[in-house]
């Protein structure tokens, strides 16, 4: 058992809600093994994403709770369908016991078919952020120097953390799903194809596609830990948010404006 | 007399060693100049990115923090071999030890063969690939005004 197991199964026997990023109750595996062919595993289930989005901002955010609920809606809708992973060599499935066993290993086709349920919840206080969240941060003005463009946000990929511009994420909605997918693995989409590709790398308002392919490198983060996550309740792993979002803030090289007084 | 002649001959000779030395010496650099100009090997992050997804590394070397098996690294532990390492790594001979494994598998059996048959410049593409896994990536997201029109 990892110590992340056990802290959830702490966390459940204390009677407190799992928390953290990624968190689940036990993803359902069927093998499927037809002759002459590699052996498949269903993965079904329900997993939930929480982001914390962190108001650092100075001036009043009248619109935030709107944008957070379509930003909310959008990155559910973009991470939804089915994705096949071709020979995942993996701990053996054995159908028996109806887990993993990780003595043995073997390689598999892994088909997923998972609900993604994604919160948006806003945070005041740094207290309120786990060293497993996902942390979106929405602050005045980001001065990092690029050419003659505005800089709306700025993410530090896999695991994050993630800021994002509060007058920019008002006249561009969808660059916190942008932002966050960075957190998920997704790099920027260059060429004529960016113009209207969610990953583009200058943002517009008709930046909303994601391809298949991209659903796959999610899909593929977020089911790093497949093993633990049908093994019962799962939280992922530290990710040291908050001392990570404390060493992006502080960056000279960054150039936050925000409010200082509200990251305590 | 006989010293003179020695003398001399000792100090010709120097002259025609360190002649000889200094021609050798050029030859050295424009050899070292002329390998500099032929290596057109550009590294470039889409290509190698390709490269990563096409091989797919991470299906058996894991992007969780635990191995999967004993002998099997992480990708985390891949991304910090060092490189000339990593190039060893690179050739199937080093993933052999796994081929019972693939009999049934067509897949990675393909991609472990594609390994091998990588170019000299797509395994440095590769190659960074790999550590830059362990690196840490900045976006920046720009904005500017949209040219798209509406529909």
């Amino acid at each position: 058992m990892t110590l992340n197991q056990l802290f959830a199964k702490d966390a459940l026997a204390q009677g407190k809600k799992l928390s953290g990023g990624i968190t689940c109750n036990g993803l359902r595996i069927q093998l499927r093994h037809a002759p002459g062919k590699m052996p498949e595993l269903l993965v079904t289930g329900d997993v939930t994403l929480t982001i914390k989005v962190f108001d650092l901002t100075t001036t009043g955010v009248p619109k935030l709770h709107s944008l957070i609920a379509a930003t909310q809606s959008n990155i559910a809708n973009k991470l939804r369908g089915e994705t096949m992973e071709y020979d995942r060599y993996l701990s053996n499935y054995d159908t028996k016991a109806n887990k993993f066993n990780k003595n043995t290993q073997a390689l598999y086709n892994v088909r997923y078919r998972i609900n993604y349920i994604v919160k948006l919840e806003k945070i005041s206080r740094l207290s309120q952020l786990s060293g497993n969240d996902f942390v979106l941060a929405v602050v005045d003005r980001i001065g990092f120097k690029t050419d003659n463009l505005n800089t709306s946000g700025l993410t530090d990929g896999k695991g994050g953390p993630a800021t994002v511009v509060y007058n920019d994420w008002c006249k561009y909605p969808n660059i916190s799903t942008h932002e966050f997918f960075h957190t998920l693995g997704l790099g920027h989409i260059k060429g004529t194809s960016s113009k209207k590709s969610l990953m583009g790398e200058v943002a517009g308002t008709h930046n909303n596609a994601v391809s298949l392919n991209e659903l796959f490198i999610m899909n593929k983060y977020l089911m790093a830990n497949l093993v633990d996550m049908s093994n019962g309740q799962y939280a992922s792993p530290t990710l040291n948010t908050a001392e990570n979002l404390r060493k992006f803030l502080n960056n000279p090289t960054n150039g936050f404006k925000y409010n200082k007084a509200k990251f305590r | 007399m006989d010293l003179n002649i020695t003398k001399l001959s000792l100090g010709n000779l120097l002259l025609v060693l360190l002649t000889l030395s200094c021609i050798n010496r050029n030859n050295d650099s424009s050899e070292t100049l002329a390998k500099i100009k032929t290596d057109t090997c550009k590294i470039d992050q889409e290509k190698a990115d390709a490269l990563g997804s096409d091989i797919s590394c991470t299906s058996c070397h894991t992007l969780a923090e635990e191995r999967v098996s004993p002998n099997v690294f992480t990708m985390k532990e891949v991304s910090d071999m060092d490189s000339l390492k990593l190039r060893d790594f690179l050739f199937i001979i080093k993933h052999k030890k796994n081929l019972s494994l693939y009999k049934d598998a067509p897949i990675t059996k393909q991609r472990l063969k594609k390994i091998d048959s990588l170019s000299d410049c797509d395994r440095k593409n590769l190659i960074h690939y790999i550590k830059e896994y362990n690196r840490p990536h900045l976006y920046i997201l720009r904005t500017a005004e949209d040219t798209i029109p509406e529909k």
